[in-house]
């Protein structure tokens, strides 16, 4: 988690670094996707407001992530522009942050080995993404436009999963239940279309 | 321009299509990582002969515990037994601890302690505490606790952290199926073995016993030892003979039993559906009289000659969702009659001293007047953290909770007043 900060903190200090006497702006991209992974193509929504200066931007990210487990990413987001004629643009991102579960198992459906039932929590892991994108003014000089871009998504999740009662009833266990942590690491190919203002 | 552009959308297309069509190429990854439970054995013969009163030592987890005289016996789970002196309340002294592997259940008659080791009943002769010895056993008496093999006990466990990697396919939600866990029980969770005051005045000339909690699974009348070796069976042993301890029966007796109380010439056995009325009029069989229902939960149950009281709690692997205190009609016990309901949050152990009740409710112990057990009377909370159960004896309360062992002087049962507290060790030894 402070990895993906620290880089995207970098990525942003190379972005100002590198900035001319453009103004800063107000920028805003909502985009609605595709995970594709082994788990199979899965909805994806992401929000990403921030300030952009010359064919730079920095932003913050707040998603809905449905790729096997669904999930809440909130993330740094780093843009940079790259003009290919005066209405058509390539761009690069990067985005780094946290995965926040959303999901719940349905009550029942973790059955031991034993019989038993056991329970699960959730808990937060990375989120990254990076990709390329393809975008098409509107207007000359417009900030708005719709865009397409193609990447790859890396999310992580943990659960426990803890024995609720691996005992007969009246009894207790030899050994306490101990939970089973379980760290997902769920890598999918993420495919956008949105609109930028 | 425009050929640009169609090259770039071109691009885009290619670069789509393969993405879609080629998801399978990433492959998710699962690590799983537990907690894998080694059991270390020691040879029985060993283990017995250093059961022998060491010196008080700290305590950890607290389980059963039992009162006879003026000495306090508490379980501490699967390790032995604390002997405390509570010839002064304010003041109890941790004398000696017997160091019992797999112990959960304690019954004293006259100096001859009972106890379990895993799957064993043993006798110890406690004459003299700081030189305990034991005299029988019976093995494989609580059979579902057969963990080793016959010579030797599990003394400890070795816990070494354990992973494995899943790469999951296709849509499957992994781990469905594939939890990984330790699956080892035994018996009565920190639970308190009952001995109703009726049993020991009626059996004081047979030999004199204890008083304990309410969810017990042992209990001892005169010359037998009543007890719930497994969830279904009610075991019987002679116990004449300290030495030898003598299985005389251990028969189906319910379903999902929990707890055993005894009440005048009866055993009630609680289980997780009812109450299961045993007939002892022939100590040696006993002989099923009636059951009773409840709602599904975890119920210990506890009588005296004219109302049963039962406890439900929900969760816990109990099943169910009632949180209440049931009074029901018992003049009849094998009729008995539901009378009144009381909502609880979650409520564990529970006694009574003539006319007064104690329940254990999730972080107190309640006191009603029971004068009226239409309608209970709530004359004090005292709070205890996750309270367990108590035995109320002479004014003094005995309340064994995770946190320790606290005592109470209820004398004046509105204004119940802590005495004295024995805390578990928190660093865990």
């Amino acid at each position: 988690m402070r990895k993906a900060f620290g880089l995207a903190a970098l990525l942003a200090l190379c972005a100002g670094a590198g900035l001319g006497q453009n103004p800063i702006k107000f920028r805003s991209t909502e985009t609605v996707g595709l995970s594709s992974g082994s788990a199979g193509n899965c909805l994806q929504l992401q929000t990403v407001n921030g300030v952009s200066k010359g064919p730079w931007f920095v932003g913050l990210g707040a998603g809905l992530d449905y790729y096997r487990f669904r999930s809440v990413p909130l993330f740094l987001s780093v843009t940079r522009d790259l003009a290919v004629g005066k209405r058509d643009w390539l761009f690069l991102y990067v985005d780094g942050g946290t995965n926040l579960p959303w999901y719940k198992r349905a009550a029942g459906s973790l059955i031991t080995p034993g019989g038993g039932e056991a329970s699960s929590t959730f808990h937060s892991g990375e989120y990254w993404s990076g990709g390329l994108g393809y975008l098409w003014k509107l207007g000359d000089h417009s900030k708005k436009a719709v865009l397409f871009s193609a990447g790859y998504t890396v999310k992580k999740l943990s659960e426990d999963q803890t024995e609720v009662s691996g005992c007969p009833i009246g009894e207790i266990c030899v050994v306490p239940p101990t939970p089973v942590v379980y760290e997902y690491l769920c890598r999918a190919y993420q495919l956008m279309i949105g609109f930028r203002f | 321009m425009r050929k640009k552009i169609s090259l770039l959308l071109a691009g885009v297309c290619v670069v789509t299509g393969s993405l879609l069509l080629f998801p399978g190429c990433l492959k998710d990854r699962v690590t799983g990582s537990y907690k894998l439970y080694t059991p270390v054995y020691a040879l029985k013969s060993t283990v017995l002969a250093n059961i022998n009163g060491d010196p008080g030592t700290a305590i950890n987890q607290t389980g059963q515990i039992y009162i006879k005289g003026s000495y306090i016996f508490l379980n501490e789970v699967d390790k032995g037994i604390h002997i405390i002196d509570n010839s002064n309340p304010s003041n109890p002294v941790q004398t000696a601890f017997l160091s019992i592997p797999g112990n959960l259940n304690i019954g004293v008659r006259n100096n001859i302690l009972y106890a379990d080791m895993y799957a064993d009943l043993l006798s110890i002769d406690i004459s003299n505490i700081h030189q305990a010895k034991v005299l029988g056993s019976l093995q494989g008496f609580w059979e579902a606790r057969s963990y080793a093999p016959p010579n030797e006990v599990i003394v400890s466990w070795s816990v070494k952290d354990t992973s494995f990697t899943v790469i999951p396919n296709g849509l499957t939600l992994l781990p469905q199926a594939g939890y990984v866990g330790f699956g080892g029980y035994v018996t009565n969770p920190g639970a308190v073995n009952a001995l109703a005051e009726f049993a020991s005045a009626s059996n004081a000339s047979q030999g004199s016993t204890g008083m304990a909690g309410s969810e017990a699974v042992m209990t001892l009348i005169g010359d037998y030892l009543y007890a719930i070796p497994e969830e279904h069976s009610l075991g019987v042993v002679q116990v004449t003979d300290s030495t030898q301890p003598n299985l005389i029966s251990s028969n189906m007796a319910g379903y999902d039993l929990e707890t055993i109380f005894p009440i005048q010439d009866k055993l009630l056995l609680g289980s997780k559906e009812g109450v299961f009325v045993y007939s002892i009029s022939n100590p040696s069989q006993p002989t099923e009289v009636g059951e009773f229902k409840h709602g599904t939960a975890c119920d210990p149950v506890i009588a005296n000659t004219n109302y049963a009281y039962v406890t439900l709690r929900a969760g816990d692997g109990c099943g169910g969702s009632a949180n209440e205190l049931d009074v029901l009609g018992a003049q009849d016990i094998v009729n008995a009659t539901p009378i009144q309901s009381y909502p609880m949050t979650s409520p564990t152990g529970l006694c009574l001293d003539g006319s007064l009740l104690f329940v254990c409710d999730a972080t107190v112990v309640k006191v009603f007047d029971a004068s009226n057990p239409d309608n209970l009377q709530l004359l004090s909370s005292v709070p205890v953290n996750n309270p367990n159960d108590v035995i109320a004896f002479n004014h003094v309360l005995l309340v064994v909770a995770a946190g320790g062992l606290y005592q109470f002087d209820y004398t004046d049962p509105s204004h119940v007043k802590a005495i004295s507290y024995l805390p578990v060790n928190n660093s865990k030894s």
